[in-house]
This record gives structure tokens, sequence and C-alpha cells, in this order.
């Protein structure tokens, strides 16, 4: 739960609804002020125009009598007219008069007679006759305060029905928003404040909100509420995955027997696996000694093991390892050697180490990949053979009893092993002519200088190289079978050595060749001697197909240079 | 149908014949001894306004009954009110004004004999009167 969700709606600083009440408020009163006044005005006008109208009425109803008072000068009728006038509040005195002279005025409050001529209202009085002559007038003296107060009060009272209008139709808009916007947003405000992205809550609307807006609204952050958990639960399955497939390539690394290391350009350590340090390195390195920082220092022999100079730590001679490693960021190609570890509680410890540069493809900081394995017990089959069987004094290689030894435990390794071991018989052409035409230190020094060739040709340091006879060597691989493109390439390589011609000391050049027979165990032999013989015979075989060539003993098919 | 409203037509056209050829003049007399009065004094008269004479003697207006032709003659061609109008003015002015009506005869020779015998007499007539009895003192027009 995201903290988010779990916190209250933060009080609203501002409402819509509070908003609305407040526009609502101030347009009300607007309207009341302006509408107010012209209705005031209005209203007041009117009265004052209906007072008069009523007025006038009140006079045409009366004139027919009126005109006979005044016709016939009749106080009678004179006096009955003016008492029904004088019964309206609003007029406060009469003035009948005809032109012959005719004239009755009277009060309705004889004690403050004020007559304004500003508040008389006269009427014709036409002939009784039918004649349309004018025989007088009747005069009617208002009572303006009065008539002013009455439209004052009618005005007032339709201005007070305005303001209590508009108030409720306020009211209602205000009830019919809250109702059908302020409380549903509200709702699903709160709702949508309280849902959690990914997770499987969703929206819910009252069904009259289905159509409307807000419905619509809902619906579409149902939808992105919807979008989410699915991108989230897709992303959550697509992690488990990579997780697994993590732990897979983790549990490859750590529980393989090959020691991996990944280092940085300075040499400096990033990760190694548990055989790496448990087994092959068989150090004591903690996790404290490979995380301490660097301190960058050149001193590649001191102790402990620093991040920075980890393959000071970790071969006796740092300096073949760094060798490897510069090739490899030459050639762009993997490399690789038997190195000494430094680790080997007085036992030589012997890796076979695999050097590659890798550049991650998207750029940043190379890194140095190194795969080691453990060939120590080779190297003590070597060691054992160079220190049990002599020298040879003249080449520097060992000599026939060394490499019987060497095969002895070789192909009881092999054997054991399963793996194939192809030897290569060697004798050369043309060596005893060269021997006795410029004399025996010539023929030193060509056996030294083969020595030297055939050394450079070797596939690897670990492969065997001996000097078995006068001018017969041999040549042991280890773990590739006679029939391989290994195997040829070396062939053909080791008598491509010999193609230019020997400098002797003296000047004069040897010109000379090798014949080689390839006997494989387990195919061509079974034991030490008999894959001797069988290289022997083949060899023979190919001084007879015509020398400087290589020949497969004689389970390979008879055609002696085209073995496939 | 058409004979028939043919026949209604020609007897209106000759009712109305008859009608103008029998309608005369109003004549209004008065006694002998009566000075000249106008027009306007004999409608003041008639309507009320005046109630004496020029010479300050108190007058004796005589009418005519409602139903007699002349009647409806004599105030239409005298002051242009219908009839109605004049017995609506006249009750008015009767029932809230203690003023008393034109005195009522029943026919052209009562008028005649009143007008002769009273000297503040003043009548109306629909024929032309004896000539030595009363004077005719305004004669008005059809």
């Amino acid at each position: 739960m995201n903290k988010h969700a779990a916190d209250p709606i933060p009080p609203l600083r501002d409402s819509l609804e509070r908003k609305l009440i407040l526009t609502l408020c101030a347009a009300a009163l607007m309207f009341s002020v302006v509408a107010g006044a012209v209705q005031f005005s209005h209203s007041y006008s009117q009265e004052v125009q209906r007072s008069r109208t009523a007025l006038d009425n009140l006079a045409a109803t009366v004139h027919s009598s009126a005109s006979i008072a005044a016709f016939v000068g009749n106080d009678a009728i004179a006096n009955d007219v003016i008492e029904g006038l004088l019964r309206n509040p609003e007029i406060l005195a009469v003035n009948l008069e005809s032109r012959r002279g005719y004239r009755v005025l009277r009060w309705k409050n004889p004690s403050a007679p004020v007559w304004h001529n500003d508040d008389v209202v006269n009427y014709p009085l036409l002939s009784p006759s039918g004649a349309h002559e004018e025989i007088g007038t009747l005069g009617l003296l208002t009572d303006a305060r009065l008539i002013a107060a009455r439209a004052r009060g009618a005005a007032f009272a339709q201005l007070v029905t305005l303001i209590g209008q508009t108030a409720v139709i306020a009211l209602i808009m205000l009830l019919a928003f809250r109702r059908l916007i302020g409380g549903p947003l509200s709702k699903l405000t709160r709702q949508l404040h309280t849902a959690t992205p990914g997770s499987s809550q969703r929206i819910g609307t009252d069904p009259e909100q289905d159509g409307t807006e807000i419905g619509l609204l809902a619906a579409s952050l149902n939808g992105y509420l919807e979008a989410s958990e699915q991108a989230i639960r897709a992303e959550r399955e697509l992690r488990l995955r990579v997780e697994t497939m993590e732990s897979h390539y983790r549990r490859i690394f750590e529980s393989t027997n090959v020691g991996v290391m990944v280092l940085e350009m300075d040499g400096s350590l990033i990760n190694c696996n548990a055989v790496l340090r448990d087994r092959i390195l068989r150090s004591r390195l903690d996790a404290e000694a490979v995380a301490a920082p660097s301190t960058g220092t050149g001193d590649a022999g001191s102790e402990p093991a620093r991040r920075a100079d980890f393959l000071a730590f970790a071969f006796r001679q740092p300096d073949k390892a760094w060798a490897l490693i510069e090739r490899a960021r030459e050639t762009h190609r993997i490399e690789e050697a038997d190195l000494e570890l430094r680790q080997g509680n007085g036992r030589a410890n012997w890796a076979h180490c695999l050097f590659s540069i890798h550049t991650p493809e998207g750029g940043g900081a190379s890194a140095i990949e190194c795969v080691l394995y453990d060939v120590t017990s080779r190297r003590e089959r070597e060691e054992m053979a160079v220190r049990s069987a002599e020298r040879d004094a003249l080449t520097d290689l060992i000599n026939r009893r060394g490499a019987e030894a060497y095969l002895d435990r070789a192909v009881r390794d092999a054997r054991r092993a399963e793996l194939d071991l192809t030897a290569f018989y060697i004798d050369l052409d043309g060596f005893k002519i060269a021997n006795d035409t410029y004399g025996h230190d010539a023929g030193d020094q060509v056996l030294i200088e083969v020595a030297r060739r055939f050394g450079q040709s070797m596939r690897r340091a670990s492969d065997l190289l001996a000097r078995i006879g006068g001018d017969e060597f041999l040549i042991v691989t280890y773990d590739c079978s006679k029939h391989s493109v290994v195997v040829r390439e070396l062939a053909e390589r080791l008598i491509a050595a010999l193609a230019a011609p020997i400098a002797l000391s003296d000047g004069r050049h040897a010109t000379i060749g090798c014949s080689i027979g390839i006997a494989g165990f387990p195919e061509d032999a079974e034991a030490r001697d008999e894959l001797l013989r069988a290289g022997d015979a083949a060899m023979y075989a190919a001084k007879r197909g015509g020398k400087n060539r290589y020949a497969y003993a004689e389970a390979a098919p008879p055609t002696a240079s085209d073995p496939a | 149908m058409r004979t028939i409203s043919s026949l209604r037509l020609f007897a209106g056209f000759l009712g109305l014949v008859w009608s103008l050829g029998t309608h005369a003049d109003v004549y209004v007399i008065a006694n002998p001894g009566l000075p000249e009065l106008n027009r306007q004094q004999v409608a003041d008269l008639y309507l009320g306004r005046l109630r004496m004479l020029p010479s300050g003697e108190p007058a004796t207006v005589l009418d005519q009954p409602n139903d007699r032709p002349v009647r409806e003659q004599f105030f239409r061609l005298l002051l242009n009110m219908p009839l109605p109008q004049v017995n609506a003015y006249w009750a008015r002015l009767t029932f809230t004004g203690r003023q008393t009506a034109p005195e009522i005869s029943p026919d052209d020779g009562a008028v005649v004999r009143i007008v002769s015998s009273n000297p503040r007499a003043i009548g109306y007539v629909g024929s032309p009167p004896p000539d030595n009895q009363v004077r005719v003192i305004l004669r008005l027009h059809e």
C-alpha cells in the first residue's frame, strides 16, 4: 500500500460547492440590486399611473352627474357627487364649477385647506344635452404624499417578492448542483483518492449517473485503473521470470566446476564465483577483502588481495596474465594459456585460463572476463616427466625416456577420462645428407633450429614435444582426435615450419623436411608402445609416399596425404 | 320567396314615403303675453336650466306624453337628444335635485288650450296652431 492511498483527503481549501455558493450569492445580489432598482422605479411609476387611472375612472363615473349639477347649478346633485368623490382617500378636496359662475368647493378636512395647483387634476365637464360644449370643470385635489407612499409600498412589496424569488431559485440551483453534481463528484473524488493504482479496486457510481459526464468519467477512470492493474501485473510476471532466469544463471555460475571472474580493465575484481574463490584459488578471500576499496598502488606482489591487484593476487606471474589480456584486447579473441596460481599450499597449482575483453554493446566500460579450469594434475604429469626423464642436452627437449613416462600417464589419464590422444611421429628428411655434407656441428645446429621451429608451431604449451632419437621427434596432443582439423593443421604447420632453409653459422644453408606419422589413442593403439609403433609405421608410409608429408596410421585410409 | 322579399321591400318604401309626407315641422308656442324667447332660452327652459322667464316670473313648461311622436321629434330637433337620454336626465334631476320636470299635457289640443289660457306657459305642438290663441315663437324644421 502506498502512502498516498492511506492518507485522508486533505481538507478542500476551495470546494466547488463553496465557489458555486459564492458565485450564486454574488450573482443573485447583483441581480437583485440592478433588477430591484429597475423594478422599483417601474413599479413606482406604474403605481402612480394606476392611481391616476383610477382617478380618471372615478371622474368618468361621476361625469354625467357632475355635468348635470354644473349645467343646472343644482347643489343637491353637486353635493352628492362631491361626497362620493371625497370618500376616496386619495382625494383631499373637490372643486365643481360651471362657466356660468356656479361653483362648489369642498374639503375633506376643512381645518387644513391647502390648495396645491400641482396636485390638482382638472376634468372638463361637457353639456348633458349631447352638444359638444364644455360647460364647466371638475377639479380634484389629490393627496400626493399618500399616492407616493402607496406606490412606494407596492414597489417595495414587488421588490421583496423579486428578491425572495431570486433567493428561492438560487437555493434550488444549489440543491440541484449538490444532488446532481457536487455529491457524485465528491464521492468520485473520494474513491479515486483511495484507489491504489494496480489494485483491483474500481470506482462505483450510482445507476442514475449512467450516461452522464460523471458516469463517463468514472468509466474512463476505471479503464485507466484496469490498464494500470494489467500493466503492473504484467511487469510483476516479467520480473518473476527474469528473477527465475537470473537464479538459473547464478546457479550455473556458482555450481560449475569452472572458475569465472570478471575484472575491471585495471585488474581489480568485479565478481568471481565460488569455485574460483574456494577451489581454484583455495584462498581465504573473504567478502571484506574483495569489497575493500582500491588503494591504487602499483605494487603487484603485496598482500593481501587488493581489489586493484587481483591478477597479482591470483597468479604467481601476473605479467603473463597481463600479456594475454593485452593480446586479447588487440585480437578481439579469446587468448588462453596455462598460468600458475599463487595459492598452492606448497603444491604447484596450474589453471588453464581463457581471457577475453567484453565491451558492452551500448558502450560503457569494458571488462576482462576470465574462465579458469584446474589443470594441476596435467601440469604435475608434465613436471614429473621433466623431473624423471632427463632432458635432451642438445635441444633442451624431453628425451625418449621422459616422453615414454609422459605417454604412460597420458594414456592412463586419457583412458580414465575417455579422451583422445594423438601422437605425431616425426622423422627428418635429408638430415643424414646434411650431416654428412656440412659436418656434425651443422647437424647439431639443424636439430636445435628444428626444435625451435616445432616449439613455435605447437598448439599449446601443455602438449608434449620430445626428441626421441637422432633425428626423430614426438609430439603428443591431448584431448583432440586423430582426424580433427586441429591435428591436420598442426601436421601441415610442422611441415611448413621446415620449408625455409636453415641458416648455418658458416653462412651456408641446409634444406631439410620431415615425414610425419599420425597415430591416435584409442583408435590405433591401446598402450604406449603400440601407439609409438603405429606412429612409426605411419611415418614410414609417409616416407614411402614421397617424403615431406604426413600419413595416418593403418586404421586410417591408405591415401596418406589426403586423410579426409 | 323572391316575390315575398320584393313585396316587403316595396311596402317598406311606401311606408318611408308616407312618413316623410306626414312628419311635419314642430312649432314651439307661447302665450301671446310672453316676451320673445330665443332657441337657447327655450332649450334651457326644457332642460331645467332656466326656471324663470326673463320677466322674473316662474315659467310653466309643457311637455307631451312619451308615446307621442312629436315629443321625440321635438327633443331631437331642439337638443339633438334621444328620448331615453332626456328621460334619464330628468329622472336624475327630479330624484336627487328637488326639481320638477315639465308638466305633461295629453295632446296638441290640450297644449294649445293651456298655453292660450296661462300667460307664463310655453309648449310645443306637431301641427300649425290656430293664429289667434297662441304665438309661435320657434319653428323647428324637419
